[in-house]
């Protein structure tokens, strides 16, 4: 096994990665059930961003997506899945484990 | 690619992290507000028909058709609301819980050993209680 291969970011899910996809799975990590308008202006993305992302995301089983009404008015409830929320909580371990690692990178840098 | 990934670009991910978390927090404080409405309801509502009932079986009707339509419009209101803070799931559960165990319970009590008691209007406090706790609960999360 090469030493590049021992470094946290390679157990990064590469899914989750993305920035806005990062920003979705939190918003949803953080959230019992999120209504798709609510992530879409959080996320600060339009319909069509969000509505691709989440797709990727529900193909992966990270994300269940539910349609329903409210009164008369459609709506589209995300919700993290319980592979989704491993997932991600794997994810965000990792990033803990890189961003402690800051003091050697400032040294790396001075 | 994450072969970039350096610890500053990790902590802005966790910056965001914290961002989104908080913003969800806040749009949850609607939950503070469901929990007021329905404590201070139940309270109104047990208090009415007790003070009614003596009165008019009309008017104790007419006041379980507004508290019909009150929890309606509490119920769907809390539906159409973008966001629940995951974090706020095991205070509710247990508040609902509660409160539905001690609307049976005062409602017992009505019909039982406080039958008649003057001050039975006030009964609807016992299941009011869980709300009103819970709602400070959740103003100081």
């Amino acid at each position: 096994m090469s030493s590049a291969g021992k470094h946290p970011r390679h157990r990064l899910d590469e899914l989750i990665h993305s920035p806005v996809r990062f920003s979705i799975m939190a918003t949803l990590a953080a959230s019992e059930q999120a209504e798709f308008g609510f992530v879409r202006d959080l996320v600060e993305v339009t319909d069509s961003v969000l509505s691709k992302q989440v797709s990727l995301l529900e193909e992966a089983g990270y994300v269940a997506v539910r349609k329903g009404y409210v009164g008369k008015r459609p709506r589209t409830w995300l919700t993290l899945t319980a592979k989704g929320r491993s997932a991600f909580r794997a994810h965000v371990a990792v990033l803990h484990e890189i961003a402690s690692a800051a003091p050697e990178t400032v040294k790396e840098h001075a | 690619m994450n072969s970039g990934l350096t610890s500053h670009s990790a902590a802005e991910e966790l910056q965001e992290l914290d961002r989104v978390g908080q913003v969800v927090r806040d749009r949850s404080r609607w939950y503070r507000r469901y929990l007021l409405a329905l404590g201070t309801g139940t309270i109104a509502y047990y208090a009415a028909v007790n003070l009614a009932a003596p009165a008019s079986a009309a008017l104790v009707f007419a006041i379980a058709a507004i508290w019909t339509a009150f929890i309606t419009f509490l119920y769907w209101w809390s539906r159409s609301q973008p966001v629940m803070w995951r974090g706020l799931r095991p205070l509710r559960i247990l508040l609902m819980v509660l409160y539905f165990t001690l609307v049976i319970v005062s409602l017992l009590l009505n019909v039982t050993v406080l039958h008649d008691a003057p001050w039975s209007w006030a009964l609807g406090i016992i299941p009011a209680l869980p709300c009103l706790i819970g709602s400070w609960t959740v103003l100081r999360r």
